[in-house]
């Protein structure tokens, strides 16, 4: 279990003078190990999160307002998909209070577009604020802005000055530059130390100027072109590789998103698929199915197993925690299947896995495209072809019970397992 | 001697599930050891229950459980904390709760 200790900020601990007389002072010899130093990777994770979290609100509204202007022209009125909106309503094909759901959706596609490319310039506020305080806010927010609508470059070509947009750096720019200038403006805030009345001065001159000065000169001149040409990079490498490469993509999503429920491994997956995902460059299908097949396999095995080998083959207080655990999965939580893990790692760890995977390419398959981060059931309806979606899920949670089912029934064959179902 | 205070905060990333399934299990936990506790939560609903001054200042143990920083972080600048996974109190909240006592003790 990891537990840290994080000593109190401000010298000494005031809350051991709460403790009862008696308690050993907290001066005297700490423990090594209790004092442990987080690792890079978790203060960095942690600042991520933060940004993660206060980015997900506008990736909802802005989702599903965008779902709106999809859901009514192409679904409801029956519009040609390769047709836009304003086209559609230019055709002559529609009038009356279809013009007005047209003029509606172009509503929503405008508004929701809007919605949505602020998520990354959230997330690299809230982020940069997370690292180095308010004063860091506004230097992570323009970075993350800069991130999804680069400034233009000037380039002399044939002695005329012309302005280019260069390629975003998105998602990996704007985690970059939060990084950046949170600690910048930290460094700052400690390294100039000015006397009381010259506070004022400090915070709200020279630290939004220098701030600002070096988000926009770290944007253009380095984390811009370098992350641009890296997501210029990746993208043609994925487009190179085909068809192969995406599936490629979805298989090592769906392993590495059930390889440990929520651990470390699943995390750092996490991050890369909600980069790939948030600049629309890969869906983050195989990573939201693979949260939930593990959950509703382990639940289905517990429901499907009298039917399949006649027998039970769980602990009785398993029946409970199968349903507790599908319930779960359709809220977007996977601990649900943790306590069958616990109990024989081994053998139901590769079900998951398996089942995962082959949920994820089954969805893939089948056209299944969701670009929302979320796995709950309420975000299922905004991925592209639902019904794709809820058999992807189907299939590998099937592939998970069935094998589940099979293996414990084989190991109660051979003695080496028993259950005890008090019946 | 008065019953023993236990205050945590818990706050996950999406703020919709583990923040509270955190919250409850910890509350429980503590409950069970004889605890007088109280659980602030920063889910997607916003600050609930949340922490004074004077009950941050009270407390014997104070925990945090999250992913991400928390809002009003400062509140527990002057307190030792202990940090924990939410994972982690999902879990085994009491088992935690019992290794932060023999911490304390350990001094």
């Amino acid at each position: 279990m990891a537990i840290t200790k994080r000593g109190a900020l401000t010298g000494t601990p005031a809350n051991k003078n709460a403790n009862p007389a008696g308690t050993k002072t907290t001066q005297e010899a700490k423990k090594p190990e209790v004092q442990e130093k987080k690792g890079l990777w978790d203060v960095l994770s942690r600042h991520i999160m933060t940004g993660i979290s206060n980015m997900i609100p506008f990736l909802i509204m802005g989702g599903l307002i965008l779902a709106f202007s999809q859901l009514i022209p192409y679904v409801i009125l029956g519009v040609d998909p390769s047709m836009g909106i304003i086209d559609a309503m230019n055709s002559g094909a529609y009038s009356g209070f279809s013009i007005t759901l047209l003029q509606f959706s172009q509503l929503c596609l405008d508004f929701g577009g809007t919605l949505f490319g602020f998520a990354i310039p959230m997330f690299a506020a809230f982020m940069a604020n997370s690292v180095g305080g308010k004063l860091a806010f506004p230097a992570g927010f323009i970075g993350g802005l800069m991130a999804t609508k680069p400034s233009s470059v000037l380039s002399l070509a044939d002695g005329v000055w012309t302005a280019t947009t260069p390629v975003a750096s998105s998602f990996l720019g704007a985690i970059v530059i939060a990084i950046a200038a949170g600690y910048f403006v930290k460094w700052l805030n400690k390294k100039i130390q000015v006397s009381h009345n010259m506070l004022a001065f400090k915070s709200t001159f020279l630290i939004p100027m220098l701030a600002a000065i070096g988000v926009m000169l770290g944007m253009q001149f380095v984390v811009t072109p370098l992350g641009g040409l890296l997501n210029e990079l990746i993208k043609s490498a994925l487009e190179a590789a085909g068809a192969i490469g995406s599936y490629g993509y979805t298989v090592a999503l769906a392993a590495a998103t059930a390889v440990d429920l929520g651990g470390p491994i699943n995390k750092a997956a996490g991050f890369v698929a909600l980069g790939f995902a948030t600049d629309r460059v890969l869906p983050i299908t195989a990573r939201v199915v693979a949260i939930v097949v593990p959950s509703i396999g382990l639940g289905l095995a517990t429901i499907l197993d009298k039917a399949i080998v006649k027998r039970h083959v769980f602990d009785k207080q398993f029946y409970t925690q199968g349903k507790t655990a599908i319930f779960l999965a359709f809220m977007g939580i996977s601990e649900g299947a943790i306590p069958f893990l616990l109990e024989m790692p081994k053998v139901i760890l590769p079900c998951y896995m398996i089942g995962a995977i082959c949920g994820a390419i089954a969805s893939t398959a089948f056209g299944a495209v969701q670009w929302f981060p979320e796995s709950a059931v309420w975000a299922w309806p905004l991925c592209e072809n639902i019904p794709a979606y809820i058999a992807g899920i189907l299939i590998g949670s099937l592939i998970t019970a069935l094998l589940v089912i099979f293996i414990r029934s084989k190991m109660m064959d051979k003695g080496t397992l028993t259950v005890d179902s008090n019946e | 001697m008065a019953e023993k205070k236990l205050v945590a905060l818990c706050a996950c990333t999406m703020g919709l599930a583990h923040t509270f399934m955190a919250a409850q299990a910890l509350e429980d936990a503590a409950k069970e050891m004889g605890y007088e506790v109280k659980v602030e939560t920063q889910g997607a609903d916003g600050i609930q229950n949340e922490l004074t001054p004077a009950e941050i200042a009270d407390a014997d143990i104070i925990i945090h459980a999250v992913a991400i920083e928390p809002q009003n972080n400062e509140r527990f600048d002057d307190y030792e904390i202990y940090e924990i996974g939410l994972q982690d109190a999902i879990k085994n909240a009491a088992g935690i709760i019992r290794e932060i006592e023999e911490m304390m003790a350990e001094g």
